[in-house]
């Protein structure tokens, strides 16, 4: 069998195979990121990469050439490895983008893998996003590989040396102020803003007396915007009263506070049916403890909770009570670190380096 | 502060097991109600860079469940360890060709708090970027719903559209998708008059290109077919769900971020609300069509307006203090100066976007102290509606599917952030 | 009672001789296969592809020219579909000539790489069927008349025809349940429901011309078209049409392969050379039934002779109108959407099937009115 395949890759066949797989780059529809707006250009009327016989094509069968369009989760390592194994021989890999080199601007990313760690990569396009001109510059290298059997670099990096540079501990240069990160800082969701916002206030006198007892304060944060600091046991009995009014949910955030061991569970509410109240987000939020990180789910009076709610079960770990799909993945991959928002999942910082002055 | 390597505790070695999970309640159910599981994408030649979990029964789908995260970039966490500025770019990157539109409402959050009062020129700057993005990004979803339809020619006019708009933003910003050009403050580089011209003369160009678009494929009598009466939601559902921007005009409802709470100078110039009340696929694909027309018309008040404003001043003192006098038409060299120190102040400051595909929110937590935010929360719109997606396919054919992906243009790398 | 056949009239059936009775003549170049014919093996080889049956089932409207017309028709297609949109289709393998050999490079491209046959296939049918579709494809082929050039002569040849390239569906189900995959078996059940609903009413278009012309043989067809077809019976050249573009899956009716919607249907699982087969099944259905098209409507082999070219002329004026046929179809990609399924099945169940009927009607009227003077 392999000597079949060494026939055709070096027999009397072999210029035929070339020449056929050379004008024939047809890249597989597997999309990965926000490159593929590039990729599009690329093959749309602009600049035609149907031009030099490659065509956009189905699925991995019946192609032979990935094309990698940037940042590469942990998920989608999955079904780029899937796809590259599904595709028959001779197989190409170009990847395009910055983050499909060396990550990136998502360079530290929890959830991020090296296209290069999961399948043989041909050619790198660098760019963020390429341009059309230079993946379809790939494609002619490609092409050029193919034929003369050797990968050669379409550009020249400039070199530098880097035997006088070390790393700075104290203070780095690039930016000039560095990344200054308070250790213990205090939370607050409701800082009290003077606002000229009399329907506001209207508003806030009638929560007031809707909710009277139910909560801790109720603040005017900012034009159209009312913080709630509730109770965890009263949220229910508040969003029933308030879905008549609010119809849907905005926004559904977790805050982690290790150095106050809780979490702010925030709920923002806004209406699409009353026509006064569709620039007003409601923020009603809660603090619970870090070791009972449990919160009951709105999602009986707002159905629009739902995928927000997984969102953070995923990212935090906060169990929400009477939502169904609790303790399952959803946008995380199987194999990510558990609850990876939380402050105590560090990620790999920056360090600086600068050319010592001689 | 001292630099230190910290121990990662996340595997950097790519996954050695290739099993992506399918909920067992949900095979299982199929399996008893004698089902068809059908698994579409992430490979697949009609969907996006997500998995769609249909149960079909004969040719109609029973129930969809989503299986997003493909392209869950960590964008909070991200954006937790690096100074607001430097989080520009990294907020650019869910909807690289709805440039415009995701940079302002990250800077309009920042800008709330930092109680900033935006230069008018630059209001008008950034409005006409806004507006150029969002047309790009209507086009492109035609583009993908044409597609989706298996109508090749429907995709490539609108992506030949999208060449003069891309043309129109690299010669304000200088880069094709990925500009950054808004920053806290106003803009970084005023535009000249030169440029505002090309803007204005490209927008004819659209127009006339967009009657042809019209003919072979909005008025296509099988694109009709294909798309009326199929993935119907009404206003109660859209509301329900909590769709969002053209998706939730397009079933009835009149709300738009843009008319409800004004934000740069959208209320000095005149232009509707478009709004349908069939909730369809084909009313959510006309809605977006005349919004193109009615961006167009923002953007040609505007240049008419920029052209009586005086050049330069195109960020705010506020912001630039003692850099004003060297760096208010142009902030080149001065950028980190300026803004490697920005603290906010402490509170949640919540600003709501019209972003193409719909309500964009980015809600910031700073603590008062540190040059980074405390938590940043971001939702775009592709994760909102994309439970009201989930319940359009509800009882629809397989073959609708596309359809409605494309009716909606669900751009997954937007909605995983 | 028959008498068998002997050794000698195996011997005149081979012999040169029986060849030259009934060879292609082509005035032209006359000469030329004179002096060939005096060449000892050479002209016996050079008789025999001369010989017509031998030369419809070799060079048209057989082998040669439907796997020209299949890498002319694919190429063509893609660039005039670029042409439409805006841009300039396949062009840097071949710039002077507008790449036309792309089709070629993927083929050869095809033919070179891996076949892979998954766990789940039926090897032997997976592997088996796009070879045993090549029957029913170039069965036809050898009725056709082209001109004066036919390989088998029968009273029933277009019967005959029709019955085979309705075969060519049955295959593609097995190709689909070889495949044992869930779009393959989705694409297949697709291409099922897309075969009962468009054969019938080609069916009954393609009796109501017998009925129109009084006789199934296609070389009297061709000769009693004084009038082409089209205009004695435009009803029945209409539902034609459109059950070709269901029969081809062509835009709208791509349905059993709709490459977004299933993945290319019950083609899914095929790589290398096994695609290639698949993939160009559709394209030889399109010629078989643009060249029944042409002589069933547009008056076959019929046109101003050439005299220098002898039988070729014939050739000729059948390839100009297949491809004329073959064009209009490929022009329908860049301007329609797909249907889906059960629109596609509503429109040939009830619309083309009334306008079938109609087309009947419309060759009993005339078969009963022309008897005398046919018949």
């Amino acid at each position: 069998m392999d000597d079949s395949v060494d026939f055709l890759n070096s027999g009397i066949f072999a210029p035929f195979k070339k020449w056929g797989t050379k004008w024939s780059l047809w890249p597989v529809h597997l999309v990965t990121a926000c490159c593929g707006v590039e990729l599009a250009h690329a093959y749309a009327s602009g600049y035609d990469g149907e031009r030099l016989g490659s065509l956009n094509y189905g699925i991995a069968r019946q192609t032979n050439l990935i094309i990698v369009e940037g940042a590469i989760t942990r998920k989608m390592a999955r079904v780029l490895k899937i796809t590259y194994e599904q595709m028959p021989e001779p197989k190409f890999v170009i990847v395009m983008g910055a983050c499909g080199l060396k990550g990136g601007l998502f360079w530290n990313g929890y959830h991020m893998v090296r296209p290069s760690d999961v399948v043989p990569v041909d050619f790198f396009v660098p760019g963020c996003p390429p341009t059309p001109e230079s993946l379809l510059r790939a494609i002619r290298a490609l092409q050029d590989k193919i034929m003369s059997g050797e990968a050669r670099s379409t550009i020249e990096f400039e070199k530098y040396d880097l035997s006088g540079i070390k790393a700075r501990s104290e203070q780095p240069l690039v930016p000039p102020s560095p990344r200054y990160c308070s250790p213990t800082p205090p939370i607050k969701l409701d800082v009290p803003r003077d606002v000229d916002w009399e329907f506001g206030e209207k508003l806030v006198e009638e929560m007031k007396s809707e909710l009277k007892g139910l909560y801790k304060s109720i603040t005017i944060t900012d034009k159209n915007r009312i913080a709630i600091h509730v109770e965890k046991k009263d949220v229910v009995t508040i969003a029933s009263k308030l879905s008549k009014k609010f119809d849907h949910v905005k926004n559904v955030n977790v805050i982690d506070i290790p150095h106050e061991d809780s979490f702010i569970v925030e709920y923002q509410l806004s209406s699409y049916s009353v026509k006064e109240l569709m620039p007003v987000i409601v923020n009603i939020f809660a603090r619970i403890p870090r070791s009972d990180a449990r919160f009951p789910s709105l999602t009986v009076f707002w159905p629009s909770a739902d995928y927000l709610e997984r969102e953070m079960y995923d990212l935090f770990g906060i169990w929400f009570d009477g939502n169904p799909a609790m303790g399952e993945r959803f946008l995380l991959a199987p194999d990510t670190p558990e609850f990876p928002l939380r402050k105590d999942r560090k990620l790999r910082e920056e360090q600086y380096y600068e050319e010592v002055k001689q | 502060m001292t630099e230190r390597e910290v121990v990662l505790d996340v595997p950097v070695q790519p996954p050695t097991d290739l099993f992506l999970p399918i909920p067992k309640k949900f095979l299982e159910e199929a399996y008893r109600g004698d089902d068809y599981v059908v698994l579409v994408g992430p490979q697949h030649p009609g969907s996006g860079h997500m998995r769609l979990i249909l149960r079909i029964k004969g040719d109609v789908i029973l129930e969809a469940i989503p299986d997003p995260g493909y392209v869950h970039r960590c964008m909070e966490k991200l954006a937790e360890n690096r100074l607001y500025i430097q989080n520009i770019p990294l907020f650019e990157r869910p909807a690289i060709m709805d440039t415009g539109n995701v940079t302002l409402g990250y800077v309009r959050a920042i800008e709330n708090a930092l109680d900033v009062e935006v230069p008018e020129r630059a209001k008008y700057i950034r409005m006409i970027l806004a507006e150029l993005s969002r047309i790009g990004t209507h086009l492109y979803d035609a583009g993908i719903l044409a597609v989706f339809l298996g109508h090749t020619t429907g995709f490539m006019w609108p992506f030949a559209l999208r060449e003069p708009i891309v043309e129109a933003i690299t010669r304000i910003s200088g880069v094709r998708v990925t500009s950054s050009f808004i920053i806290p403050g106003g803009v970084r580089r005023d535009v000249p008059w030169k440029t505002l011209e090309f803007v204005r003369k490209t927008t004819f160009v659209l127009e006339k290109r967009l009657k042809s678009f019209e003919k072979i494929f909005i008025r296509n009598p099988t694109v009709i077919e294909r798309l009326k009466d199929v993935g119907v939601l009404s206003k109660e559902e859209a509301i329900k769900f909590g769709v969002v921007g053209p998706f939730l005009r397009a079933s009835g409802v009149e709300y738009d971020v843009r008319a409800v709470e004004p934000y740069e100078a959208y209320d000095s110039v005149s232009w509707e609300i478009p709004i349908s009340d069939h909730g369809d696929s084909y009313s959510r694909f006309l809605v977006r069509v005349e919004e193109i027309a009615q961006s167009i018309s923002i953007i040609r008040q505007a240049v008419n307006e920029l052209r009586s404003m005086p050049e330069g001043n195109i960020i705010s003192e506020d912001i630039l203090q003692e850099y004003s006098e060297v760096a208010s038409s142009d902030i080149r060299g001065f950028f980190f100066k300026v803004f490697g120190n920005l603290v906010l102040p402490s509170g949640e400051f919540t600003s709501l976007t019209e972003a193409a595909r719909g309500t964009l929110l980015y809600s910031i937590i700073s603590d008062g102290e540190s040059n980074i935010p405390y938590r940043a929360r971001v939702i775009t719109p592709g994760w909102y509606y994309l439970k009201g997606f989930m319940e359009a396919l509800r009882g629809e054919r397989l073959a609708d599917l596309q359809a409605i992906y494309g009716s909606f243009g669900y751009f997954p790398p937007e909605a995983d952030r | 009672m028959p008498e068998l056949f002997g050794v000698s009239d195996i011997l005149d059936v081979i012999s040169m001789q029986h060849f030259v009775q009934n060879m292609v003549s082509i005035p032209l170049i006359q000469p030329v296969i004179d002096f060939l014919l005096q060449i000892p093996v050479l002209g016996y080889i050079v008789a025999l592809i001369l010989w017509k049956p031998m030369f419809a089932l070799l060079i048209f409207p057989g082998l040669m020219t439907l796997l020209t017309v299949l890498l002319f028709i694919i190429w063509f297609e893609r660039k005039l579909t670029a042409r439409i949109q805006w841009r300039k289709g396949p062009l840097e393998v071949l710039r002077w000539a507008g790449g036309v050999i792309q089709a070629l490079a993927d083929g050869l491209r095809y033919f070179f790489q891996e076949v892979i046959v998954h766990r789940d296939a039926h090897r032997l049918y997976f592997l088996q069927f796009p070879i045993l579709i090549f029957i029913p494809v170039l069965l036809p082929l050898l009725f056709i008349p082209a001109g004066t050039i036919v390989g088998i002569k029968s009273p029933y040849s277009l019967a005959i025809t029709v019955a085979v390239v309705s075969l060519i569906p049955v295959f593609i189900v097995a190709i689909g349940w070889a495949s044992n995959s869930r779009f393959a078996y989705i694409g297949t059940v697709r291409e099922a429901f897309m075969y009962f609903a468009y054969e019938i009413p080609f069916i009954i278009s393609v009796i109501s011309m017998i009925l129109v012309y009084g006789t199934a043989d296609m070389v009297t067809i061709v000769e009693r078209q004084a009038i082409p077809g089209i205009i004695l019976n435009p009803i029945a050249a209409l539902v034609f049409f459109i059950t070709t573009v269901m029969a081809t899956s062509r835009l709208p009716f791509e349905i059993p392969e709709a490459d977004q919607e299933i993945a290319f249907g019950p083609f899914v699982e095929y790589s290398g050379i096994m695609f290639g087969l698949v993939m160009t099944i559709a394209y030889e259905k399109m010629y078989i039934l643009s060249l029944l098209m042409s002589i069933l409507f547009l008056g076959g082999g019929n046109g101003p002779a050439i005299p220098l070219l002898g039988d070729i002329s014939g050739v000729i004026w059948l390839f100009i109108k297949a491809m004329a046929v073959m064009v209009s179809l490929a022009f329908l990609r860049s301007i329609y959407a797909r249907l889906r399924l059960d629109q596609a099945l509503r429109v040939s169940w009830t619309t083309i099937m009334k306008i079938s009927l109609v087309s009947l009607a419309i060759g009993v009227i005339i078969n009963l009115t022309t008897v005398g003077v046919v018949g």
